[in-house]
């Protein structure tokens, strides 16, 4: 009684034994669970990027609208990050830009200098002649006798 | 830079032979009486002003000037 016993405990264990390493069915039902999961993640990423490559004609455009697609379609987390950082250091790039535009940029009116006043008249020609003429751009003004 | 040439004293033919002298091209306005030039608060000669695009009085000095005159009225215009 005891050896059938034994062998009753024994051979369960023998088959699953060996049915785990030749892939029978008692084994695959409880081993699928743990593969599973990387074959259903395997399509997921191909589907990206068949979605990227017939979406984007444009490169740099679409890698940016990818980026915040994947954001808003609350993704895993590993696309979410790598997103982050690449957005950081687009801003100082901008700030670069700026003092470089600064100086083709028409100066602000200092409001602080008086008004010049009105200059207007003949010139030793003959010719009407105003200050107002020369308005949008500087201009030095010369007073001067001949002695 | 353009320039504006305010002549004052002496009549005209005076201010224009003096212009002709130092080869001055620009417009210069006939002030004889100081009419004009007096309400900038000017009240001698010569004497330079630098206006800015804007209309306003960005600098100015009495005399002829020197170098440091020059680049002082000049980095006014930033």
């Amino acid at each position: 009684m005891k050896r059938l016993f034994l062998l009753a405990l024994l051979v369960p264990a023998i088959a699953v034994a060996c049915g785990g390493s030749d892939g029978g069915s008692d084994g695959l039902a409880e081993a699928p669970t743990a593969p599973a999961a990387p074959p259903s993640a395997e399509p997921a990423e191909p589907a990206e990027q068949e979605s990227s490559d017939a979406s984007g004609e444009p490169q740099g455009e679409e890698i940016g609208e990818q980026r915040s697609i994947g954001d808003t379609e609350g993704g895993d987390e590993a696309a979410t990050d790598p997103t982050e950082p690449a957005a950081e250091p687009a801003e100082p790039a901008a700030d670069p830009a700026e003092p470089a535009a600064d100086p083709a940029a028409p100066r602000e009116e200092d409001t602080s200098r008086p008004v010049a006043p009105v200059l207007v008249g003949t010139t030793l020609d003959g010719e009407p002649l105003s200050l107002e003429d020369f308005k949008g751009r500087p201009i030095i003004v010369k007073v001067f006798a001949d002695h | 830079m353009d320039y504006l040439g305010v002549h004052v004293n002496d009549g005209d033919d005076a201010g224009r032979s003096f212009a002709d002298e130092y080869g001055w091209e620009f417009p210069i306005l006939s002030d004889n009486d100081w009419q004009q030039i007096s309400q900038w608060g000017i009240a001698g000669h010569p004497a330079t002003i630098l206006i800015d695009e804007f209309g306003r009085v960005a600098g100015g000095f009495y005399g002829p000037g020197d170098a440091s005159s020059w680049d002082d009225l000049a980095s006014n215009l930033g």
